[in-house]
């Protein structure tokens, strides 16, 4: 080929350019750590980090959830455990009441029933940061209103709220209640926590039957009735400690299933955006080797002509 | 033999023919940075016999012509591939401007450089749809809803911003594509009027006029950065340029006009107009900004509608069957129905209590209605060829990288072909100082020597002078 006057620079300053570059994007990928310009001539991997990207939200969004649900279900066991002690405690009072303690010490334990039926209604009636907690969706609503007589004793209990239940969504297709019924008078959907008819369960009307016998004395009506109806307050509250115990661990598997998506993720992001700094930097090595050669070498022909011979 | 004063002649035509050679040197350095110049050479042949009684007398040395030296299938070759370069480049550039300009909102930030958080539209439809989570954790919470609305504001600013940055580069492609044209007309105009004076020069001369034939070679390059166009010379060698058998110029007539057209979709396209004809311009400057704009933006554009318009469907039906806290139903998320129009409703803006999260106007716990927004991001949309939202987005986003990083490749390979064709050219015709200082020292000593021959003679004719003094 003929080398004319004009093709060593242009190939020279063509040469420089495209070095130029190349070390550019180098640099770039050294100083971010990203391979920006794969990505950019790589549309499937761009796609592709946008579905990670957003599976990697949902997965923490999932993951919060989960942790709410957790909070949620923490809150309810300390009332469970709490309204389990309550139950105890009139199971107990009701096998002690006996006829040799006399009137008035039947009478004390009337009292003392009386008192764990407020601390019941209390209970059953507690707001947590969401709302009312045995309500059922109807959140804002008092869930247990009581009917009291002219002494201000209890005398009936009126459930306010819904059979409906508060779900968390903590991943696709997969949700979990986290909200307890206070009462269900039917024979589907969830069941109730203080009263449920599919377990017998009437724990504020039990009670006030258990304080309206001993402090009229019925020790037979107390030892006929009231005692079976108790226990089946406490296998109710225990149905509902164990439910949420199940409920608690499925949870923590989930959020261990989560967490493990999370690393996929971020591992597969890695592997796309990521750059090898090793590789990265031995090739903008060979290219700074390549631009300075280039340099010199270009320098050294550019520079000398025949002219320099002819005088 | 031709006697002393025949030889004088051989010897003055030497001097004048070295003389040449010198000028014609002096030409070629003096041009050895002008990219449309092409070297020129003197073609010498040896001097008529004559033939008389005495014997055969040589004349000595004649310039026969001064040539050119050129390919002309490389001239047409650069010509068309500058068109196809020009295109790429100009497509290339437009590209990158709208990726600077989208980028954060419409790209996510992946494609430059980043792709470690997304930004714009696809971060804030993630966040949207976790914003509904949020709140269905706790649904009566104030600052849940308020963050709600910030963020579905968020997202329709987003598709606002996207809407208004392509009908700003469309804006701006339209004011190029009329300064392209203008130019084109204008640099028709100057062939035109070289066309004219070429054929003045040659009427007059016997040789060609080459610097004027050089100047009109740069010239139609120049065009071909704008247009796509066929050239043709006809015997009398008028030139003229076609397009897809449309003649635009003949010799010194201008027989048509680029000019700016809409296309059925609304777009601005370059086209050449004669008489009854248009003739769509599909290479060049005009032709990439014309593409970009129909093929690239427009395509955007309507897909970006076509996201906006599922969301808001779709948003809507489901937000309006809810109630809000305080038992009001019926409102809709988003107003408007595109990229351009769409809004987060004032009336939530107003108050977010009355985001309807419930699907039970007595129980304003329930968090069903939000449970079934944020569900929407796993739908698949049948006016989105059964795609989710976010599968949607992510194909946009990917066909516009694909596109630019598909333009770059090309770019890649046509600038490869443009500089072989200018390494061939510049070959054949470039201008290498190395042999012009060589035929300069090679017609330098020539002349000294022909000059020699005439001093020699003059010598020699006052001694045939003198002869008679003595």
């Amino acid at each position: 080929m003929r080398v004319t006057s004009q093709t060593l620079p242009a190939s020279l300053t063509s040469n420089l350019q495209r070095l130029a570059q190349k070390q550019y994007q180098l640099q770039n990928e050294t100083a971010t750590g990203k391979k920006s310009q794969a990505l950019e001539e790589d549309p499937r991997a761009i796609q592709r980090l946008i579905t990670l990207q957003a599976d990697a939200k949902s997965i923490t969004q999932y993951q919060r959830n989960a942790e709410s649900s957790t909070q949620k279900i923490n809150e309810t066991n300390t009332l469970l455990r709490s309204l389990r002690t309550l139950s105890s405690r009139a199971s107990e009072i009701a096998i002690k009441a006996d006829p040799i303690i006399g009137i008035e010490g039947l009478g004390n334990y009337a009292t003392e029933i009386d008192s764990l039926l407020e601390d019941a209604l209390a209970q059953a009636n507690h707001e947590g940061t969401t709302g009312f907690s045995f309500s059922g969706t109807r959140s804002d609503q008092t869930p247990f209103v009581p009917s009291r007589d002219q002494d201000g004793r209890i005398t009936s209990v009126s459930y306010q709220g819904n059979l409906s239940e508060t779900l968390t969504d903590i991943g696709p297709e997969f949700s979990v209640s986290t909200s307890t019924i206070g009462e269900n008078n039917t024979d589907s959907g969830p069941p109730g926590l203080f009263k449920d008819q599919r377990s017998g369960a009437d724990f504020f009307a039990h009670l006030i039957s258990l304080r309206d016998h001993l402090a009229a004395g019925d020790i037979e009506s107390v030892q006929k009735s009231d005692i079976p109806a108790i226990e089946a307050d406490e296998d109710n509250f225990l149905f509902h400690l164990s439910a949420a115990g199940s409920l608690q661990s499925r949870i923590e598997t989930t959020q261990r299933r989560l967490s493990d998506q999370s690393f996929e993720i971020a591992a597969e992001n890695s592997r796309l955006t990521d750059a090898d700094l090793a590789e990265t930097i031995v090739s903008l090595n060979q290219a700074q080797t390549a631009y300075q050669a280039a340099l010199q070498s270009g320098a050294q022909i550019l520079s000398s002509s025949l002219m320099d011979y002819l005088r | 033999m031709s006697g002393l004063y025949g030889t004088l002649q051989l010897g003055q035509r030497a001097v004048q023919t070295q003389r040449q050679g010198i000028e014609l040197a002096g030409h070629n350095i003096a041009n050895v940075d002008n990219p449309a110049f092409a070297r020129q050479r003197i073609d010498v042949a040896t001097g008529p016999t004559i033939i008389s009684p005495d014997g055969i007398h040589a004349t000595g040395v004649t310039t026969e012509q001064v040539q050119q030296v050129r390919n002309q299938i490389l001239d047409t070759s650069i010509q068309q591939e500058t068109s196809i370069t020009s295109y790429l480049e100009t497509k290339n550039t437009l590209l990158e401007q709208s990726k600077a300009k989208l980028g954060p909102t419409f790209l996510a930030n992946l494609a430059n450089g980043s792709g470690e958080q997304l930004s714009g539209i696809a971060e804030h439809l993630n966040g949207l749809f976790d914003g509904f989570q949020e709140l269905a954790n706790d649904v009566t919470s104030r600052s849940q809803r308020v963050a709600l609305v910030g963020k579905a504001e968020a997202l329709a600013r987003d598709f606002n911003q996207v809407h208004q940055g392509i009908t700003h580069i469309e804006a701006q492609i339209s004011k190029e594509l009329e300064a392209s044209a203008d130019d084109a007309n204008g640099l028709l105009g100057e062939i035109a009027r070289l066309n004219q004076s070429i054929e003045h020069a040659e009427n007059r001369s016997s040789s060609p006029a080459h610097d004027l034939r050089d100047r009109r070679l740069a010239k139609l390059e120049e065009l071909s950065k704008l247009a796509n166009f066929q050239t043709s010379e006809s015997e009398t060698q008028t030139l003229s340029i076609h397009l897809d058998g449309e003649t635009i110029l003949e010799g010194a007539n201008i027989l048509g006009q680029f000019q700016i057209a809409i296309d059925a979709e609304g777009k601005a396209q370059a086209v050449l107009t004669t008489n009854d004809t248009q003739k769509a311009v599909t290479q060049g400057r005009m032709g990439a900004l014309g593409s970009v704009a129909s093929e690239t933006l427009g395509p955007l554009a309507e897909r970006l509608d076509q996201l906006a318009s599922a969301i808001i469907g779709e948003l809507n039906q489901i937000h309006q069957s809810g109630f809000g806290l305080e038992g009001s139903t019926g409102e809709p998320l988003f107003v408007g129905n595109n990229a351009a129009t769409i809004a987060v409703n004032q009336t939530l803006i107003d108050n977010p209590d009355r985001i309807q999260a419930s699907s039970d106007a007595n129980a304003i716990g329930d968090n069903t209605i939000l449970r079934a927004l944020s569900g929407a991001a796993r739908n698949s949309f049948a006016t989105l060829d059964g795609q989710t939202l976010n599968e949607h987005l992510a194909g946009s986003i990917g066909s516009f990288v694909e596109e630019l990083a598909d333009t770059r490749e090309q770019l890649d390979d046509q600038t490869a072909i443009q500089d072989l064709l200018q390494r061939q050219r510049n070959a054949v015709s470039g201008v290498s100082l190395d042999e012009e200082m060589t035929n300069l020292v090679k017609y330098q000593n020539a002349f000294e020597a022909s000059a020699r021959l005439v001093s020699v003679i003059d010598e020699m004719l006052q001694t045939v002078v003198n002869l008679g003094r003595s």
